[in-house]
């Protein structure tokens, strides 16, 4: 029998937040049983992409951009298993492009349908995938590097951030591979990948200490060479960095990708033994994360049922710091710190204002002026899904909460509003251990 | 597409350590000086650049900290404009006069018709035009060649080594103006620093502090001042103000949420009137300036915008970029009060700048060193460092840095922001002398009184009339002329010269000097440009033609840079705008060569011996020609003396064209009326000495070019970079640009008069100096010897692109050139 803590920890870091039924259906089981069920994405059928947002609008291009942040964001909320969702998620922090680049929604849902669909699956079958991508040919470049003076764009992010990591390749690496994935290009009027033989480099290239002509090749060559281990350490490492803390320990990482190799580039084993490992357990993987932006939105999607577009959370998300199918940059978002910044919690804050003005439309949680503060104070933590609250932080809320009650004078309106706004903003809420 | 995403966690780490044993006055999650060295090392600042350590990690816990504190009389605030992505610095401040720039990047480079030119070589882009007006402005220093040895291409390694400031190995933990945060009072600090974005990046995060982060569209919790909210805001402190036992994450959470309760009331008058539309740039530069203005503290603001990394269609996107660029600069100066011009220092950086060479994705990849700028009221507006060279490439293509980046740091630190550079940088760093005036001093007030375009004139030759000798003198002086002293001698409406006349032409010698000097000539009464006609040296009469706009007074400026000096300066003639007598720029074409009997005379000319010299129906001299302009060169003399030359058929005057003493070769422009027959006559006083004469011009009725004189101005300095590569001059001709710069048209223009002096040759050689594009001529305008400074007047006819060639037929040689005026066509 599974400790429901750390069930409950298990679902927030796969599944967004601890459902309350999800805890009680898993808790009977042990971990292992847990983190199948986690990792079974059957009930959630195959999701579909909506029609609208699969074909590209040139009239409404930006609204389409909003609405396919709104399907996602909503979808991530709803499934009955997220962890697909939270996968996808991973991968487009990693093989990352930008809806404000690539300028088209149509290509960046197919390259999110690709994530969704491989989001355990082959790691080297996703990269292959990946790069040939509309919404990838267009970001970095490649749909327009052509044989002559290449464009590294692609070429070197592949090395740095995709697979290897700086001090694992070389210039000349960069320049072979730039070269080798010529005439790897994307056609403007079928708007789809094409190759071009006459734009392709046919020269051998020395890459990574082998010799290749074609850009699938370097893939190959990285994935299957010598540098084999030091793709999958860091695929191990930013899996575990995601899902459990920052900065593993090295025979942590290790141990991962030992895993990880022996299974071909399977991600479903990787994954499966990030979420069986003892250390994922422990208080520092507990304590080791703050929610992101997104991750706490969803909470409070799952817990209010609340849409996206209810609530205009694309509004907010940049200045939380986190636009979904928009990542500031090729290498993604980062954790923690990250997130906490005065600008950035200012973000949430307007969030958390505007959830808690629509549950309250309609005279919602009116039944809480019944309760004692003490009880409302419960209530709300218990609705958020935060119990147990640290002691300092139920004092200050119910500390808070009465000084308003009584000040209201017998109206209890600011109080509720009050409450649920300090409930959301509670560390609790952000950095739920 | 990169911006601030350099990972932190380092720094947090430290940052949210919980001290073990608090020190009670510390508060729950303070740090005592003590454990903060113990912390990060002691030593790793050498103690000394530590203010008190604060307790307040993240902007403290107590709300009555964070009223707003003006910040001191005397100090700086810099800007910190990010380019994330790696800005193309080629095609932001280009070396359009570079030909390898047009040749490697044929597909982007900006066509020079639309550079705002800086001088012949740089330029700003096109969408610039704000940015140029305060460089015009002398308030902007355009430093050239920056980065750091062996450069790293990735954009988070170099961007981290950038904010950092430091080549250490290993992942960065805090940045140089964090660093500079964390020495800053602790009653002060929490407002010190800002980054106006949803993340703060490195540079902005110290050791112990980091940097506040405002939303750039405003709207930060925590203004409403109902009693109910401010009830609320005192709940949600209450979260942070002991800790939870949840982890360090949870609790900086919670005091971070504090800290932004605190900050949106000091920086919501900032957001109250509307914001301007445009680029991000545009809209954090306003709100940079009414932070400023409001001074509640803030001493280093970070603002950002990504999107320069342009690998393909690098025209589509860059452009649009450098418009913001410089819609907010202006947008930050007509917000910002006037009394913080002289406070405010703008600094822009990016990680690298980009490939030499453009793909052919109509992009440009990862590059390396690049041009930044320094901008303010009191900045030491100019040209720094060096533009790489387009060709002399590292291994991986790129260009060569010249200037570290940490200098940059160092002197905006050191002579901005109070010090400390060296601590912050861990080293010492070469002080740029960025800036001429410390913090709220004013910058000094030099107005300067510059002249000018001339009226165009036309030419009227005289025979040489002596005006004064300070040896004797002649025209009222009787001493030399002082070690710095500047001594104006009027001219117009005396000596036969109408008090219309525009400008004169007198060939000036310098006798006597103690010191070798240089002599600037300037118009009489207007600020002294930094140009020079003359270079003294001790033992030598040297002589030069100088072609100078009068003053407002009608007179000539002379000055002395070193030791004393003699000048004896001889009228030739004057220009007015009621003669007809126009130049016909010629190809310069000998017309005698005593040394091979060119011109018809075999031999050198004797001491006391004269010549007459045909020069009209040759070389392209009409046949109603007046005057010519000659280059006279004197070789192989066997005695100290002079050449004279005047109007054949006229009593030869008291006056000098060219002086020599034995064994040199001096060459000189002489501008000679022509006398009788056509002829020149050319008059050796002793000696013996073979004497060649180019003429380069012709003056003649209804030819073309009337002439405008210009306030002096300096074009190109090889030594120093200015102008042209930092590079001397050899048999690969220097291509300078002179069309569109130092106040020369854009068109219109036939031959620009140049002073152009020679510094110190490898070897003995001489100077061509001819139309860019045109095959080399057979002449010489300048004839030096290894390790000479020679100067000497040069007409120069505009080639292609309204440029000249320079050319060095020897070794290799600096060259200086200043423009004096140009010719209509």
């Amino acid at each position: 029998m599974a400790d429901p803590a750390d069930i409950a920890h298990l679902l927030r870091r796969t599944e967004f937040v601890a459902r309350p039924a999800r805890v009680s259906e898993l808790s009977g089981g042990t971990i292992a049983d847990a983190v199948t069920s986690v990792m079974d994405f059957v009930p959630n059928a195959s999701t579909q992409i909506p029609a609208s947002l699969t074909t590209h609008d040139s009239a409404n291009s930006y609204g389409q951009f909003i609405s396919a942040y709104n399907w996602w964001v909503d979808t991530m909320a709803t499934r009955p298993r997220p962890f697909e969702e939270k996968m996808t998620l991973f991968w487009h922090g990693h093989f990352v492009s930008e809806w404000e680049v690539v300028g088209r929604t149509d290509h960046m849902t197919s390259q999110n349908q690709l994530f969704r669909t491989s989001a355990l699956g082959n790691f080297a079958t996703l990269t292959q995938a990946m790069s040939l991508q509309p919404a990838m040919l267009i970001y970095l470049s490649n749909g327009v590097n052509v044989k002559g003076t290449p464009n590294q764009n692609f070429a070197r992010e592949l090395l740095e951030l995709f697979t290897l990591g700086v001090g694992n390749y070389t210039e000349e690496d960069v320049v072979a591979a730039a070269l080798a994935w010529t005439g790897h290009n994307y056609n403007t009027t079928t708007k789809a990948y094409e190759f071009r033989p006459t734009k392709h480099d046919t020269s051998v290239k020395s890459f990574l200490g082998a010799l290749i002509t074609d850009g699938p090749e370097t893939i190959t060559r990285i994935l299957t060479g010598p540098t084999r281990p030091t793709a999958a350490k860091l695929i191990a490492k930013k899996l575990w960095e995601y899902l459990a803390y920052p900065k593993p320990a090295a025979a942590l990482v290790d141990e991962l990708a030992a895993v990880f190799i022996a299974n071909n580039l399977e991600v479903r084993p990787l994954v499966s033994a990030i979420l069986n490992h003892a250390e994922f357990y422990s208080a520092a993987a507990k304590q080791g994360l703050v929610r992101t932006p997104t991750e706490w939105a969803v909470a409070i999607l799952a817990q209010t049922g609340l849409t996206s577009s209810a609530i205009g959370l694309q509004g907010y998300a940049d200045r939380m710091g986190q636009m979904v199918f928009n990542p500031p940059n090729v290498a993604g978002w980062k954790a923690n710190s990250y997130w906490m910044t005065t600008s950035a919690l200012s973000g949430r804050a307007g969030v958390a204002k505007r959830v808690a003005s629509l549950l309250r439309a309609n005279n919602g949680f009116d039944n809480l002026y019944a309760l004692s503060a003490d009880q409302a104070v419960d209530y709300v933590i218990n609705y958020f899904g935060l119990s147990p609250l640290a002691a300092s932080s139920r004092l200050a809320l119910f500390n808070a909460h009465s000084a308003e009650r009584s000040a209201g004078n017998g109206s209890n309106s600011k109080a509720v509003t009050n409450l649920l706004v300090m409930a959301m903003l509670t560390g609790e809420m952000n950095v739920p251990s | 597409m990169l911006d601030p995403d350099i990972s932190t966690e380092d720094a947090l780490a430290l940052l949210s350590r919980v001290d073990p044993t608090p020190d009670a006055h510390l508060g729950p999650r303070g740090w005592s000086r003590r454990t903060f060295l113990q912390a990060i090392g002691a030593g790793v600042f050498g103690g000394a650049t530590i203010g008190t350590i604060g307790s307040e990690l993240f902007g403290g816990d107590i709300p009555e900290a964070w009223a707003g504190t003006p910040i001191g009389a005397n100090d700086g605030i810099v800007i910190v404009i990010t380019m994330y992505g790696g800005n193309d610095g080629l095609n932001t401040f280009v070396p359009y006069g570079d030909a390898n720039y047009y040749s490697r990047r044929a597909n982007i480079a900006i066509p020079q018709n639309q550079i705002l030119a800086v001088n012949p070589s740089v330029g700003f882009a096109p969408q610039l035009t704000y940015l140029k007006a305060l460089y015009d402005a002398g308030q902007v220093a355009a430093i050239q060649g920056v980065g750091y040895a062996n450069p790293d291409l990735s954009h988070f390694t170099s961007m981290a080594i950038w904010m950092n400031g430091s080549l250490a190995g290993g992942p960065a933990t805090s940045g140089w103006l964090g660093r500079w945060l964390d020495g800053q009072p602790s009653a002060t600090a929490d407002l010190a620093a800002a980054s106006l974005d949803s993340s703060v990046p490195l540079h902005m995060q110290g050791l112990v502090r980091r940097a506040a982060g405002i939303p750039p569209n405003g709207g930060m919790f925590g203004v409403d001042s109902a009693a109910s909210d401010l009830r609320m805001y005192a709940g949600l402190r209450e979260l942070s103000a002991s800790s939870a036992g949840r982890g360090a994450l949870h609790d900086t959470f919670t005091s971070t949420m504090t800290r932004q309760l605190d900050l949106a009331v000091e920086v919501a008058p900032a957001f109250k009137a509307a914001l301007p539309g445009g680029g991000e740039l545009t809209r954090e530069l306003t709100i940079a300036a009414r932070l400023i203005n409001a001074n509640i503290g803030l001493r280093a603001i970070d603002i950002s915008r990504s999107g320069f990394d342009t690998h393909d269609n690098q025209n589509g996107a860059l452009p649009g970029l450098l418009v913001d660029l410089n819609a907010g600069l202006q947008a930050f100066y007509a917000t910002l009060s006037p009394a913080f011009h002289n406070r405010v220092t703008i600094v822009t950086l990016s990680e690298f700048g980009r490939t030499p060479k453009s793909n052919d994705s109509g992009g440009t990849d990862h590059g390396t060193a690049n041009t930044l700028f320094v901008i303010g009221a009191n900045v030491r507006g100019g040209l720094y460092g060096q533009m790489p060279s387009l060709t002399t490439l590292d291994r991986n293509g790129r260009m060569l840095a010249s200037v570290d980046f940490r200098s940059v740091y160092g002197s905006v630190l050191d002579g901005w922001m109070g010090g400390g550079g060296s601590s912050i940088l861990n080293g010492g760093f070469e002080n740029l002398g960025l800036f001429h005036s410390g913090p709220g001093t004013a910058a000094p007030t030099v107005t300067p009184i510059v002249l000018g375009p001339s009226v165009a004139s036309g030419f009227v030759s005289i025979t040489p009339l002596r005006l004064f000798d300070t040896r004797d003198g002649t025209g009222g002086r009787s001493t030399p002329v002082g070690q710095g002293e500047s001594w104006s001698f009027p001219v117009a409406g005396q000596y036969g010269v109408p008090a219309d006349a525009t400008a004169v032409a007198l060939n000036v010698t310098a006798v006597d000097a103690t010191a070798a000097s240089y002599v600037s000539v300037w118009p009489g009464g207007t600020t002294k440009p930094f140009t020079a006609n003359l270079n003294p040296v001790p033992g030598m009469a040297v002589p030069n033609l100088a072609i100078g706009q009068l003053g407002p007074a009608g007179s000539v400026s002379f000055y002395n840079n070193s030791g004393t000096v003699n000048l004896v300066a001889d009228l030739v003639g004057y220009f007015t705008p009621s003669s007809n007598l126009r130049l016909q720029s010629l190809t310069p074409s000998r017309l005698l060569d005593t040394r091979d009997g060119t011109g018809d005379f075999s031999g050198t000319l004797a001491g006391g011996q004269s010549l007459n010299l045909k020069v009209t129906g040759r070389g392209g001299v009409p046949a109603n020609a007046k005057a010519v302009a000659l280059n006279v060169t004197v070789t192989g003399p066997t005695a100290g003396s002079y050449l004279t030359v005047w109007p054949a058929g006229d009593t030869r005057p008291t006056a000098s064209s060219v002086n020599m003493m034995p064994g040199q070769t001096v060459p000189n422009m002489v501008l000679a009326r022509v006398g009788t027959d056509g002829k020149v006559s050319i008059y050796n006083n002793s000696g013996g000495t073979h004497v060649v004469v180019d003429v380069v011009g012709a003056f003649a009725d209804n030819a073309p070019g009337r002439f405008v004189a210009l306030q002096p101005s300096r074009a190109l300095d090889t030594r120093e970079g200015f102008g042209a590569p930092l590079a001397p001059v050899g048999q690969d001709p220097l291509l300078m640009r002179l069309l569109g710069t130092n106040g020369i048209p854009g068109s219109g223009v036939s031959a620009v008069l140049l002073n152009v002096t020679a510094v110190a040759p490898t070897a003995n050689t001489f100077i061509t100096v001819y139309p860019a594009g045109e095959a080399r001529p057979l002449a010489s305008n300048l004839n030096v010897s290894a390790g000479q400074i020679i100067p000497n007047m040069v007409l120069a006819r505009l080639g292609e692109n309204g440029a000249v060639a320079m050319y060095s037929n020897e070794g290799v040689v600096n060259l200086v050139a200043d423009v004096m005026g140009y010719f209509t066509t």
